[in-house]
């Protein structure tokens, strides 16, 4: 099995509040049923026969979208818990995304969980009988859940960029022979940046630059 | 009906409403990138298939021809009497599911219909209609279904998202191969004229010049000529391939990716170094200018035409065995089918390497053996100078291609040759390689630029793999003998695992082969400084 991918959530520099510590301890307290809510929530997205099968195994080889998916919430939910600043939980945040980005779900049902922690965290503090805590942190919810959701917006974006730079490069890389002897591509200067990976980035001569 | 409480209110339902199964209807429109553009009419005219026509997936009419039904059923008829094991697999899956979670589109989409059990249901279902009395009898209670163009159309979408990579057939106790059931529905929709043109365009091109890019003879020469300047730029060395010469011994057989792609001619370069460093008795076509053979996508006939030039050629030219270059359908084709199809093939010799002496005799009925064969076999006799640490700054996986792989077992050769070339190389976790293998997911024609929100959701399997192994190892190449997966695993790569490189097998030998004559080297095939090579002892 892979070690685990996300380094331990930095708690932010300002120390939460004294009250925030409570609300937030509260719910360490039931870590465990915020994960799982957040994660059903991510997943009913998914038709009902697929959601058996991402949340059955951890094999990550096996069930890519459900390991990965279960273990980025579980580091998302602990950044939260920590009260981490969202950006430095892009990693995990990314490898949700970019798995939503080419699943057919259109930006609002593949972001849609990163707003449901605000239904998830008022869930599981009703069941514990703290929902008082949500009146004095709420700001502290709505503003984190803001960020995170403006983060996932960007990496959204970026992942459907890259889908159509792939398909650029594609239509160069399978004439490229042909295109290099007629002239019509030239070498991008800053190739020897990335020598052994990726396809050479070339520019079509007179074309849009990639 | 009871007070719902603000949180209640607050609570929307987002889950996609369960659906039948049996319903067939797909939104063209709303899946855009998950299906491949039709066949052109002037690709179907020139091959003389049914039905030539511009159309689209979103619009409403397909315009399919007149008496589709009949011709759909009289097809399935005939196709069921000729193919004993297409009969079988529609009558012996008992749903147990073994196959359900194999198939790399599922796995990375979640859309049931991609489960390989269900995928040949939608083709069961009309045959249990059509073709059994239980069925006719039962309707859809006993799983049947009537023959509707939406049911047509959703063949198209299904069977064309199958790479037709048999992975799921390793799981099922019964062997239903559900590869074999996806070749025969493409077959009866090619009957109506439903296609991809991504398939008919290789297709058509091939069957006039020999190639997937209609490239003519002075081309394919000019442009292996410019390759082997530049190899003699990077090398000091100079190959002179030989092309259409008769009284070879060998006649080697390559995609047409190999002299026209990146990174494909740089594994064209590391086999012309080979044979160079051999001197070998051995000749390209310019007619058999095309390993590839999109005719395994389409139709058996289809096969068959195509694949002639390759024999015809082993004939006209005199050789006495054949080589096939790094490209896995194509190995397929040739290694499995052309002796029964265009055969037999009983001009040709067993080979035999002029270098070591070894006889292939588990080619003896083929005639014809993989690059990696011959190459591992002269690394085991001792017979090439290599300096490995030429790919020092390569850390190297491999990824087993399906074809040559699941359907005919070269696991360890590859291996061989790639462990002699490079200091470096790490497995990918034991369920994503060999026979469990995970395809590229842009195999069996469906790697074309429109599709490729799908690819890179059956290339997500594959993709974790990669990624796993660039973070524990530091991979940054992936190596393989196929050719669509170079150019599919690129792209995949470039998503799911960035800063992985593709490059074939014998690029990277020909990196560390050390030519007599050859310049200092300080950069590899592909022009990249071997920053590794600072200080160390050149051979
Ligand atoms: S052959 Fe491959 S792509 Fe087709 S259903 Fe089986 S696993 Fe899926
Ligand atoms: S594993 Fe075989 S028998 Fe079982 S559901 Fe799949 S195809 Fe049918």
């Amino acid at each position: 099995m892979p070690a685990p991918r996300y380094p331990r959530a930095q708690s932010s520099r300002r120390t939460p509040e004294p009250g925030l510590r409570a609300l937030l301890a509260v719910l360490a307290d039931h870590r465990e049923r915020l994960v799982e809510s957040w994660l059903d929530a991510a997943m009913a997205s998914y038709p009902a026969e697929a959601q058996g099968f991402f949340l059955k195994s951890t094999d990550p080889f096996r069930n890519p979208v459900g390991a990965t998916i279960a273990g980025a919430i579980g580091a998302l939910a602990d950044g939260f818990l920590a009260g981490a600043d969202p950006a430095s939980l892009r990693g995990p945040l990314d490898d949700i995304v970019r798995i939503r980005a080419v699943q057919g779900l259109g930006p609002a049902a593949a972001l849609r969980f990163v707003f449901e922690l605000k239904q998830v965290v008022r869930t599981v503090l009703a069941e514990a009988g703290c929902s008082e805590k949500l009146a004095q942190d709420g700001v502290f919810l709505e503003s984190w859940v803001d960020a995170l959701g403006l983060a996932s917006f960007e990496l959204y974006a970026a992942a459907r960029e890259r889908i159509w730079e792939i398909r650029n490069r594609d239509v160069t890389a399978r004439t490229y022979s042909l295109l290099k002897r007629a002239g019509a591509v030239e070498e991008d200067d800053d190739s020897c940046g990335r020598p052994v990976t990726g396809r050479r980035p070339v520019h079509v001569k007179g074309g849009r630059e990639e | 009906m009871g007070h719902k409480t603000e949180e209640q209110l607050l609570q929307i339902d987002y889950a996609p409403p369960k659906r039948d199964w049996t319903d067939p209807s797909v939104d063209f429109e709303a899946r855009k990138g998950t299906w491949s553009y039709p066949g052109k009419a002037k690709n179907l005219q020139y091959m003389g298939f049914p039905n030539p026509r511009d159309w689209s997936p979103t619009d409403a009419d397909w315009q399919l021809p007149e008496g589709w039904e009949k011709i759909i059923h009289d097809g399935f008829k005939e196709r069921l009497e000729k193919y004993r094991s297409l009969k079988v697999f529609m009558d012996i899956c008992v749903r147990c599911g073994a196959c359900a979670d194999k198939c790399h589109f599922y796995i990375g989409s979640g859309d049931p219909k991609n489960m390989p059990v269900l995928r040949a249901e939608l083709l069961r279902s009309i045959y249990r209609q059509d073709f059994t009395t239980t069925g006719k009898l039962l309707g859809a209670l006993g799983g049947s279904r009537k023959l509707t163009p939406e049911v047509l159309k959703e063949w198209f979408y299904y069977f064309f998202q199958c790479t037709e990579c048999r992975r799921c057939s390793v799981f099922c106790p019964y062997g239903i191969d559900t590869a074999e059931i996806t070749m025969l529905a493409r077959e009866l929709l090619n009957l109506v004229g439903l296609n991809i043109n991504w398939v008919m365009e290789p297709v058509a091109n091939c069957h006039r010049t020999g190639n997937h890019l209609g490239i003519e003879p002075h081309t394919f020469k000019d442009n292996i000529d410019f390759l082997m300047d530049e190899l003699a730029d990077i090398t000091g060395v100079r190959c002179e391939p030989s092309i259409n010469r008769k009284g070879a011994e060998i006649l080697f057989v390559i995609p047409s990716a190999d002299y026209f792609a990146d990174p494909g001619i740089y594994t064209f370069m590391g086999y012309m170094l080979l044979f160079k460093y051999l001197d070998l008795d051995i000749t390209l076509s310019a007619y058999a200018s095309e390993g590839g053979n999109f005719g395994l996508f389409t139709s058996h006939d289809t096969i068959k035409k195509l694949n002639y030039k390759v024999y015809h050629e082993a004939k006209r030219l005199g050789v006495k065995w054949l080589i096939g270059g790094e490209c896995g359908h194509m190995w397929r084709v040739l290694h499995q089918y052309m002796n029964t199809m265009n055969g037999p093939v009983d001009f040709l010799e067993v080979p035999k390497s002029p270098i070591t002496g070894t006889v292939f005799d588990n080619a003896r009925s083929a005639k014809i053996i993989h690059i990696c064969e011959f190459t591992a076999d002269l690394i085991k006799n001792g017979k090439l100078k290599l300096d490995p640490s030429r790919n020092d700054h390569r850390r190297v996986t491999f990824h087993d291609s399906c074809n040559p792989a699941r359907a005919m077992g070269l696991f360890e050769e590859p291996r061989y040759v790639l462990k002699a070339a490079c200091n470096h190389f790490f497995e990918m976790p034991e369920n994503t390689i060999r026979e469990q293998t995970f395809c590229c997911a842009g195999g069996a024609g469906l790697g074309n630029d429109e599709n490729m929100e799908m690819r890179l959701r059956g290339g997500l399997p594959r993709g974790s793999a990669v990624r796993y192994v660039r973070d524990k190892h530091g991979v940054n190449t992936l190596s393989c003998v196929c050719a669509i997966d170079r150019a599919t695993l690129s792209g995949l790569c470039e998503y799911w695992a960035p800063e992985v490189g593709v490059s074939g097998v014998h690029e990277l030998l020909g990196n560390a082969l050390v030519m007599p004559g050859e310049n200092e080297r300080p950069t590899d095939l592909r022009g990249t400084p071997i920053a590794a090579r600072e200080g160390a002892d050149h051979a």
